[in-house]
Order: structure tokens, then sequence, then C-alpha cells
């Protein structure tokens, strides 16, 4: 057989020769081909492997995971990535489910990602070394399977071609999203920074003594303790009986549970209606909780209160106002509360559900639905001409443009500097851009205030790549003169990593203009962040 | 047998034949040895030691991965062939031509061979003949045809199809030529020839004599040299060999050949040693010599253990003369290793030796455990036969082969089937029946061999009126010792004959077939021997030719003086007593061994003790064929006998001796006890030469001891 083998492709030179270029040309086509057949199965695209009908993985060369609302935006990502391939680079990945389901979930996917990449935009063209490189990381829905990705990332933190130094993203408060910022802080020492989860279970509490719960963890949106205090704070003093809390009890979802434990908060007068419970089957899926709506909708009307604080996720918020707004109750109008989730409600919103809300009536609607949206294109715009109307009563003139306070001013030139990136298109092709919804905004700061901390520890420290543990120490530095002006506002970290006194919007669905409708701006302290966001030490 | 038994030092991986040739027998590539300048390999070895078998190895084992053309010397046909149009054929052309379709078959790697130069000469001589009608040359012509490769193109050579070419031919035939038509056909060859094929053909005839560059001029010359006499048509035949060679070098040189073809081609000519080798050798050599290299590697067989004569010039054989130590490189496969040939310096002009481009390959001998593998290949199938016939078939085989292969072959074979008497003699084998071929008939074993052995193969030279009795000659001669003794016999034998053949004409027959010499016998090989003695005892009934010669030899030295010397047997006395053994009594002898016995007085005086024995030894060695055996009896001494002690003792002792000299039985150890226990007894007796007596009985029983002959001989040497 060897003989045979010999004498038929190796005997002489000829045959040496084709021979070689056959094996080469058969190897190459085998291994192409394997690539397609044993790949296509298990690998979606480089780094990206198919899991549970999932493309779970870490990619920054373009990969749009299916997803056909990032395209472009991943796209540009990835050609960013590119561009500064051959300079001194860390990478930040962005963790959030690249694959939802629903129209809305895409859109604010593609909301969440144009943040990240308008920041990496703008911090490569800062003169600062080293440059961002961005890389999306999907844990798969809900988080389920973020252990993989975390194994990936960790690899990534370790491997001096990659040079992985933050972690961000996270936009839903779910018991596996905290299981994941664990890990990669408290287990692997990765530095992360929280956008756009609100829940208090991930956040670090802020102590002087004892160990914080999170290592290395930053977050840039007001908890939501934070954001029911602003809200409270906003509305004035609500007396108990006026209220009544709509709570969903599924397991396992923080961001309910704590919004609930915010708005359970202490009220002054006599005892209102007690908690109305429901449980959904999930975060997007309805169930037959309407049903439980109509049902809590003629218990909320037999009884005083008027303000209703709904603990729920937007999609059953949507619902439960619907369902209000149905159940008629001689004329009482409500306004439901409801916490940053449902930032993104309108986007739910369809042309019926519009004219629900508005009712039959002379043109106030039946349901006013509020909620803390974490940051609002219209928010320093407004918030400047309240203050200036509000000084001009107080002093009878119109106030000069240099007192206008810098929490205000510096965050609204922040912002028309990114509105300016958007509308001239500088950044290339990324999709049509909503500014409304926060998303971009928030995120956008996110990445901005690692970019600063990246800064800010290479700058402190020997070698073009800062190590993990001097980002992850440069949060705590983030404030006073080191402060983030943010698109949202000024982010000025405290020793537990969480923003002081970050502003957030208080906004309402307007049935008229079926919009949000910016309604103003609440200081979870009670009033706005001290001068030079210096943070106070208790 | 299988057909490479005994060749593994010659045939395997990187033995001389794969070294040579860059293949092994499973086709791997092997670096080359020696190069460019080849010598040629001469195959020696007498018959039946497998020359031709080897070549037919190689030309099936290799023959696979290399292209290689086999040639047989010794048929006819070629001859046959070139007598019916002797005007444009011989032998010669015939032989190249076969060589040149054999290569150009070739279908492994990088295809046949194709032979431009060969047949753009073979063409012109065929066309030169001037004596044909212009049909007739042209047929002869067109007779090469098959030497064009198939297909439409001759690449490189013809630039435009074979097909319009060979129509030309055809046209030749119907228009009247006005010039001699090897014009015609040069002028239609030349012109179809590409540039390329034009070189080659210029760079080839260009060389011719005469024809000073010019590839017509020298095609032109060639064709008119080989309708001239004898000496200019070899010059011719010479050139066109050459151009053969050149065309194999030619398709291993270009392009393709370097990419596709690897290792050398082969030329296997078998009886190379008769005319037509010798014929196709000597240009060759001659070329190679003159630094006209090619990568043929040529094996050609050779009987003559010098490999032929016509490899030497007028006193290259001498071992005292200028030419001594010119003798070829003589190369035994045994020794292991490889030939390390390089041509010798000096030679160069003209005069130098065809042997200083030869090495002598010795054919291999089956080695005593390579005998016995084969003799039991065929003794296995024979569960009854118990291990002594075995052993005694393997002895009898060691003692007549010789080693030489086809012995073994054919004595394992016919032993196979035959039931041996348990205490026969090696006679009793020779007489196993074997079939050969097709035949339905069985045949002794003996006359097989001496078919394939003698009858097969007469030598060359031998003359065509004896060619009949050849055998018979030398069955006579099985009886003869020296030359003279041969000679007196072939007198007696042949005196009604006019032409007679010489005993030393025989002798010199004998070598060139390849039979080795033995000083003491004039049939130099044992097992040769031992097949013609069967032969002249069974000639005429009873053994009366045996008889007959004997008793001539007996009588020729019946004449002279008892004392007189002899060469072989120490005295004419014990010369004639030694055929007077072979054939009549043994009480003869002893009286005269009594008779010449040192101490009785009588000779004493003149001869030793030692010569005494000598003579012994000589007589004794008689060979003892048909009649009744009655040696083991007297010699233990089992059979009364008249005279005295001494007389009994001497008989014992002669019988003793004579059973343990003859080498077609195992000596018997009984035997060999008594020998020694006589020698010493005679020795105690005698008051002279006890002393050599005793030396000797130690001597001798040592030998018997060893299963050595008694007295040493070329042609016994193996034995042991």
């Amino acid at each position: 057989m060897l003989n045979w083998l010999y004498n038929t492709f190796w005997a002489n030179w000829t045959k040496k020769a084709l021979t070689t270029l056959v094996t080469a040309a058969v190897v190459t086509a085998a291994a192409v081909l394997a690539d397609r057949l044993i790949g296509a199965p298990d690998l979606c695209a480089n780094g990206v492997e198919r899991s549970d009908g999932e493309c779970i993985g870490v990619n920054g060369s373009g990969y749009d995971f299916g997803t056909d609302e990032i395209t472009e935006v991943s796209r540009a990502i990835a050609g960013e990535n590119a561009r500064i391939s051959g300079k001194p680079h860390v990478t930040v990945a962005v963790m959030v489910p690249l694959q939802p389901r629903g129209e809305a979930g895409k859109r604010q996917l593609r909301s969440d990602l144009q943040g990240a990449y308008l920041a990496q935009y703008r911090a490569n063209r800062q003169e600062k070394s080293p440059l961002l490189r961005l890389v999306l990381a999907n844990p798969g829905a809900d988080y389920r399977q973020q252990e993989r990705v975390v194994d990936r990332l960790a690899a990534m933190a370790e491997s001096g071609k990659d040079n992985l130094r933050a972690v961000t993203g996270f936009n839903l408060s779910l018991a596996s999203t905290e299981e994941a910022i664990r890990r990669l802080t408290n287990d692997l020492g990765i530095p992360v920074l929280a956008s756009r989860v609100s829940a208090d279970e991930l956040a670090n509490p802020e102590s002087r003594t004892g160990k914080p719960r999170f290592n290395g963890l930053a977050r840039v949106i007001p908890t939501n303790r934070q954001q029911a205090d602003a809200l409270a704070d906003f509305h004035g003093d609500l007396r108990n009986e006026d209220t009544v809390l709509v709570r969903d009890t599924r397991p396992g979802d923080i961001y309910v549970d704590s919004l609930a434990k915010a708005f359970s908060r202490e009220e002054s007068g006599p005892a209102g209606a007690k908690d109305q419970e429901f449980r959904s089957p999930g975060i997007n899926e309805p169930g037959d909780t309407g049903n439980d709506f109509s049902l809590i909708g003629h218990n909320i009307c037999q009884s005083e209160a008027d303000v209703v604080y709904f603990a729920g996720r937007p999609v059953h918020l949507r619902l439960f106002a619907l369902k209000l707004a149905e159940v008629p109750c001689r004329g009482k109008r409500y306004t439901v509360v409801s916490g940053s989730g449902a930032a993104t409600l309108d986007r739910y919103m369809s042309e019926q559900d519009w004219e629900k809300l508005r009712g039959t009536g002379d043109g106030e609607p039946v349901v006013t639905v509020q909620y803390t949206a974490p940051a609002h294109p219209d928010a320093w715009d407004h918030a400047l001409a309240d203050w200036e109307k509000e000084q001009r009563e107080k002093t009878g003139r119109i106030p000069d443009v240099k007192e206008q306070p810098a929490y205000l001013t510096e965050p609204r030139r922040e912002l028309v500097k990114l509105r300016d990136l958007v509308e001239q298109r500088t950044a290339g092709d990324i999709g049509p851009v909503e500014l409304e919804d926060s998303r971009t905004m928030l995120v956008h700061d996110g990445v901005r205030t690692i970019a600063e901390a990246v800064f800010l520890a290479n700058s402190q420290s020997s070698g073009t790549i800062p190590p993990l543990d001097r980002v992850a120490a440069q949060w705590l530095r983030l404030e006073s003169a080191h402060r983030v002006t943010g698109t949202s506002g000024w982010i000025c970290l405290t020793n537990g990593g969480n923003p002081y006194d970050k502003p957030v919007a208080v906004v309402e669905l307007d049935p008229r203009t079926r919009g949000l409708a910016f309604v103003g701006l609440a200081w979870p302290e009670g009033e706005p962040q001290p001068e030079d966001c210096v943070v106070p030490s208790d | 047998m299988l057909d490479d038994f005994g060749f593994d030092k010659l045939l395997d991986d990187d033995g001389l034949v794969a070294r040579l040739l860059g293949k092994t027998r499973s086709g791997r590539n092997r670096k080359l040895l020696y190069g460019p300048d080849l010598p040629v390999l001469l195959l020696v070895g007498g018959p039946g030691t497998g020359k031709g078998r080897l070549l037919r190895c190689v030309r099936g084992d290799f023959g696979r991965h290399v292209p290689v053309a086999r040639l047989d010397c010794a048929l006819t046909g070629f001859r046959e062939e070139a007598g019916q149009h002797p005007r444009s054929r011989s032998e010669r052309t015939e032989a190249l031509r076969e060589i040149a379709l054999q290569l150009g078959a070739w279908q492994g790697d990088g295809g046949g061979i194709p032979v431009p130069r060969l047949y753009a000469g073979l063409a012109a001589v065929a066309a030169g003949d001037r004596g044909g009608t212009v049909a007739d040359v042209v047929d002869e012509v067109r007779r090469h045809d098959d030497l064009l490769p198939p297909g439409h193109f001759w690449r490189g050579v013809l630039n435009r199809a074979v097909r319009g070419y060979l129509g030309a031919l055809a046209g030749l035939v119907t228009h009247a030529m006005a010039v001699p038509l090897i014009n015609g056909v040069l002028d239609e060859l030349l012109a179809r020839t590409s540039r390329e094929g034009e070189a080659a053909l210029q760079e080839c005839y260009g060389e011719y004599p005469g024809a000073g560059g010019h590839a017509k001029l020298g095609l032109h010359s060639l064709a008119a040299h080989f309708q001239q006499d004898r000496e200019a048509r070899e010059t011719a035949e010479n050139f066109l060999f050459r151009a053969l060679r050149e065309d194999v070098e030619a398709a291993y040189r270009s392009v393709r050949g370097r990419l596709s073809r690897v290792g050398r081609p082969a030329l296997l000519l078998d009886h190379a040693d008769n005319a037509l080798g010798r014929r196709l050798l000597g240009p060759v050599l001659e070329d190679r010599e003159n630094g006209h290299h090619d990568r043929l590697v040529i094996f050609a067989t050779a009987r003559r253990d010098d490999g032929g004569r016509f490899l030497y010039r007028a006193g290259d054989t001498d071992d005292t003369g200028p030419a001594a130590g010119r003798k070829p490189l003589d190369w035994h496969p045994a020794e292991g290793g490889l030939p390390s040939w390089t041509r010798p310096p000096g030679g160069g002009s003209g005069l130098a030796s065809p042997s200083r481009g030869v090495v002598l390959v010795r054919m291999p001998l089956l080695t005593r455990e390579q005998q016995k593998h084969g003799t039991a290949r065929f003794q296995s199938p024979r569960p009854q036969a118990g291990n002594a016939s075995r052993l005694r078939v393997e002895q009898g085989v060691h003692r007549l082969s010789g080693g030489r292969p086809l012995f073994v072959a054919r004595l394992a074979e016919a032993t196979a089937a035959a039931r041996l008497p348990e205490d026969g003699s090696d006679w009793a084998l020779l007489e196993s029946p074997l079939r050969t071929g097709d035949e339905a008939e069985t045949r002794p074993v003996a006359d097989v061999l001496l078919e394939e052995l003698v009858g097969c193969q007469l030598p060359e030279e031998l003359p065509a009126e004896h060619r009949a009795h050849w055998l018979d000659l030398l069955s006579h001669l099985s009886a003869a010792h020296d030359a003279e003794c041969a000679e007196a016999l072939m007198r007696e034998r042949q005196k009604d004959r006019e032409e007679r053949l010489s005993a030393y004409r025989i002798a010199e027959l004998l070598r060139d077939s390849g039979w080795p010499h033995c000083p003491r016998h004039f049939i130099g090989d044992l097992g040769l021997r031992h097949l013609l003695m069967r032969r002249l005892y069974r000639l005429r009934p009873g053994g009366e030719a045996w008889r007959e010669d004997h008793r001539l030899l007996r009588d020729r030295y019946g004449g002279a003086a008892e004392d007189a010397p002899d060469d072989l047997f120490g005295t004419a006395g014990a010369h004639r007593m030694h055929h007077h053994l072979a054939f009549a009594d043994a009480d003869t002898v002893t009286d005269y061994l009594e008779r010449t016995f040192p101490a009785h007085g009588g000779r004493a005086d003149t001869r030793s003790m030692r010569e005494w024995c000598e003579e012994l030894l000589a007589i004794a060695e008689a060979p003892l064929i048909g009649g009744p055996d009655d040696r083991r009896d007297r010699a233990l001494g089992a059979v009364e006998l008249p005279g005295d002690a001494r007389r009994r003792r001497i008989d014992r002792l002669l019988h003793a001796v004579r059973l343990c000299e003859d080498r077609t039985r195992a000596v018997d150890d009984a035997v060999g006890g008594t020998l020694r226990k006589i020698l010493e007894r005679i020795g105690d007796e005698s008051s002279h030469g006890a002393e050599v007596l005793t030396r000797v009985a130690g001597d001798w029983s040592d030998r018997v001891a060893g299963r050595q002959p008694l007295r040493p001989c070329a042609c016994t040497r193996h034995i042991g």
C-alpha cells in the first residue's frame, strides 16, 4: 500500500509537484468546507458560538447577531475598531442581550449601541491614549448564558492583544445580571460600569465601613430608590391614602422588587389601599395579566387613591394604563407613576392605545403615565427655562448667562455636541438615532466615564496600557475636578461607585402629542448637585 | 523455487541493481551509483547459476519502475529476420529494433522512450539498398514505422503529423525517382523535422565519420557503409547503437524527462557471450571508453569466468607483462557492499582494453543454509518422510550441487516425490524421477540436469559436426584426470571420425562454457562429473563403456615402468591401479599396495611412507559405480581374505580409505574409527615409517571427523 502510494504520488518530480499542489488544494478546500459544514452549526461569527438557538459570544468585527436594526452601528463600530487596531488601545465590552425578539426591544438595543459607539468615536478623537475598542458581548436572552461570555471576557482581559479594561451595558436588572457583575468584579477584577440597570441590588450601598458588594462597580444611573426619592420630591408631599402600589411578584426581577421597595417608603397621612399584586410570565410577555389589571382597576376605583405607583416592566405598565383607562370610574383621573425602566414606553404604544389613554372627555386624559427617565434630550433646555423663570420671579430681572448654574449648562453643552455629531452624521451611518428614549445618552455617558477612567489611569501608570486594577481605582476619583460631564448630567461617583445626586427627568406620556413630554428635573437629594459636584462626606 | 532465490544481496533495496537503476523493487527512489560514466555489468557464472533467472527478476521487478529491455542473444530469430533482407538488415539492426520497441513500449513514468535518431538511421539504411525495387525499399523503410511513437505528433522531432510523413513515403513509390531513393526519404524526413529535431539529428549524425557536422551527409555515409564490406557495416551498426543510446539519453535529459523520469533505463542481454552479445557490448565499451557516456545500464551475462575473451587484448591476461593488473573489477555479491568501480586512469589511446569498462559480477552460489532452505521447500509436504531422509537429501544436494541453484532446485524437486533408500549413495539421488515441463514421462533427474546444463547450451564455438556427440565425448572424459589421459581417450573414441576434437580443445570449450577447472580431474565440476560418469556407465549395457574407458586408461599405463613418475598419482603404477580399481577387482590393487609398502623391502629404499600414503589416496579415489559394494565389510574385516595379516590390513585400509574418499555418500563413523586403528596397527608392525603413519592416522581421522575430503581438491573444496 505504501509502495503503491509512493509510486503513484511521489515517484518523480512531476508527481511530487502535482501531489503537493493537489494536497494543498484539497487541504484548503477541506478547511473551507469544514469551516462551513462544521463551523456553521456552532459558529455564528468569529468568537460567537451558536447555543440554544442563540448566538453567544463576543465580537467586534461587525457581526450584527442577526438583528437587522444594529447592522449599521455594529459595522460602524467594526470600522472604528479597524481604524485603531494598529495603535495602543484597550477593549471595552458592551454586554447586552443582542438578539431581542420584539420590535421595541430591537430599537432599544440600537439606541444602546449607538450611544456606546458615539462615545467611542468621540473618545478616540480626543488626542488621548490609549484608544478605545468596542466589542459586543451577547449573554443571551435575559443574560441566561452570561457565564460563557464572562469566561470569554476574562480571557480577553488577560490577553495582551485585547486588553479588555471594562465591561459596560447591563440593561436589565435580573439575577443573572447580578451574577455576571459579581463574577466580573469580585472574581475577575474587571471594572464594570452599569449604565442602564437601576435596581438597588445592583449597586454598592453607601457606607464608610464594610466591604462593597461589587469591587470595582460604577454606575451612571440613579438607583430605583434614588429615582423614587426624586419622584417623591417632585410630587411634593403625597398622602398615603392618595397612593396605591401595584407590583409584579415575578421572582428574579430585582428591578421590579427594588422599585416596589422604593415606592413603599413611608408617607404621611392615613393608610391607603393595600398593595395590588400581580404575577407576569416574563419581562416582555403580557400573558393574562390584562384580566388582573381590569380587576385591580376596579379596586383602585373604589379606593381614594388617584396616584398609582406601578412596580413593573413597561409591557405591563402599558397594559395596566390601558386597562385602568378602560375601567369607568365616575370621571376619576389617575396618574400612574413608574421607574426609569419605562423609559421606552412610548415605543410600545399604538394608535388605539393613545386613544384609550386620552379617554372621551374634554381633552384631559383619563390616565397620565408619569415616570422617571434617566435622561431626556429636552431636560436641560426646560430646566434652564424654569430656572430663569424662577430667578426672574425671585430677583425681578433676567439672569445673566454667566449666572446659569454649571450643573445645567455643562450637560447641555455636552448634549449639543452629541446632537451635532448625530445630525451632521460625521460618525457615519449608524441608523436612525432617537435621543428621547434616554438610552443613547445614558450608554454614551457610561462609555465616556470609562474613557475618562482609562485616560486618568494611564496618566498615572507606566506603559501605554493601564492595568485592570488601576482603571477600577479611578472610579473613586471621578468627582469634583475630575467629574464627568455627561449628556444626562454631571457624573460624580461616590465611594460606592454610584452617581451622586444625579438628576432624573420626570416625563409623561402625552396622548395629545403621542409622545413623551418632559415634565421636569427631579433630584434624588431634593436639591441640585453641589457646585463643582463635590460629593459630600455623608 | 522462487524466482529470486539466492539473489537477496543483488536485488535488495540498497543492493547493486537498485542503486544502479535508482529504484528499488517496490519503486522507491535510490541514490544513483556511478555516473555519468557507467560500467557494463557482466554477470559471470557457469551453467545453472541463475544468470537468466536474475535478468528475468530484474525485468519483472524493476521493469515496473524503469524502462527495461531484455534480449536473448542466443536466439536465432534476429539472424533469420536479417537473412530475409541481408542488404538492409543485419542481426544487430534487428536487435536494436527490438530494444527500441521494448523501450518505446514502456508505460510507466515519462512514457515510452522515443527513438528518432535510431529511426532516422534505420530508415536511411533501409533506403540505402540500391539493389531492390522502389516498392521493396519503401516497404523496408515503412517497416520501421512502428518505431515512430503512437499519436499524431512526434514531439519535438517531426513538426507536422506523422501521417503526413508516412504519406510522403508512400508517395515515393508512385513517383519515378530520378535520384536515389535515399535522397527522397532523407529529404522528406529532414524537411518535416522541427528545429529541435533537426538539431538532435545534426548533433547525432553530424558526428558520423566523414559527415562534417551535417546530418544528411552522416546518414548518407551510414547507409553507404552499411552496404559495404563487413568492417564498414560494423562501423555503421556501432553508430546505430550509439544513436539509440543517445535517444535514451535525450529522453532523460529533456525538461519533460527530468520532471517525469527517475533512475536509469536498463538493457538486459542474456547470453551476451554469444556473437551478437559481444558485438553489442563491444561498441558500448569502446564509446564509453572514448567519453561517449550514456545512462543505459547494461546487464549482460557471460559464462566464462573471465567474462569472455573479447574483453581482452593480447597480453592483457599475462600476469607479468605491462598489462598485468588490468583485469576488470571482480565483485562477489557475498562480499557485501557495492563494487567501487571507477574507470582506471589511462586509456583513451584507442588501445585500451575493453575490460576496463566492465564490472564482473560473480553469480552468487547458494550457501549451505540457502541450499537447506531451498531443499526444504520441496521436502516439507512429505510428513511421512523422516528426518533422516531429509538429511540425506540435504547432504546429497550439498555434495553434488556445489551451490549451483539449478542443481539444487532440480535435485530438491526430484527427491521431493521419490522415496530414497535409507543408506543409498548419491547415485540413487540422481536416479530420482523428475517431470519437466509438459512431458508426460518422468526422467531421472540426472538426465534432466545434463540436458539443461550441457545439452541446451552447447559451446558457441563447438563445430556443428560435433554437436551430436558432444555429451558422449564429455561422458568418456569423466573417466580422465589429466589432459594426456583425456587425449588418449578422445583419440580412441573418435578414431572413426574424420574431424576430431582434441581434449585440449574440449578443455577450452568447457572453460568457455563456464565450467570450472580442476587440476586433478578433466571434468572439473564434481556434480557434472558425477552426471557424466553415470551417463558413461549407462552408455552401453552393463557399464561396458565405463569399463572400456577405464581399461583403456589402465592399459595406457601398463606399458610404462611401474615407478615411472606421474603428475597426479605419483607413479604410473598408481595411476594404473586407480583405473583398475574403478572397473575391476580390488585384490590386484591390494597386491600392488602390499608390494610397494615401504617396509616390505622391495623399493623401500627409494620410497617414503608418505609417498605410499599419497598413492593409496590417489588409487582409492577410484569411483564405484554399479556392481556389488563390499567395501564396508572388507574395511571392517568382515570378509575372509587370503594372505598374511599385513596384506589383510592393507586391504582393509584400502577399502576404508575408498569409502572415506567416496564423494557420493556420508562417511560412516565406524569406518572412520577403523581407518585410524588400522593405520596405527600397520605403523606398529613396521619399523619403518611408523612416525609418518601415526601422523597420517591423526590427520586422516581428523579430516574424516570434520567431513573433509582426505585429499583436498579444487572440485571438492565446497564439501564440509
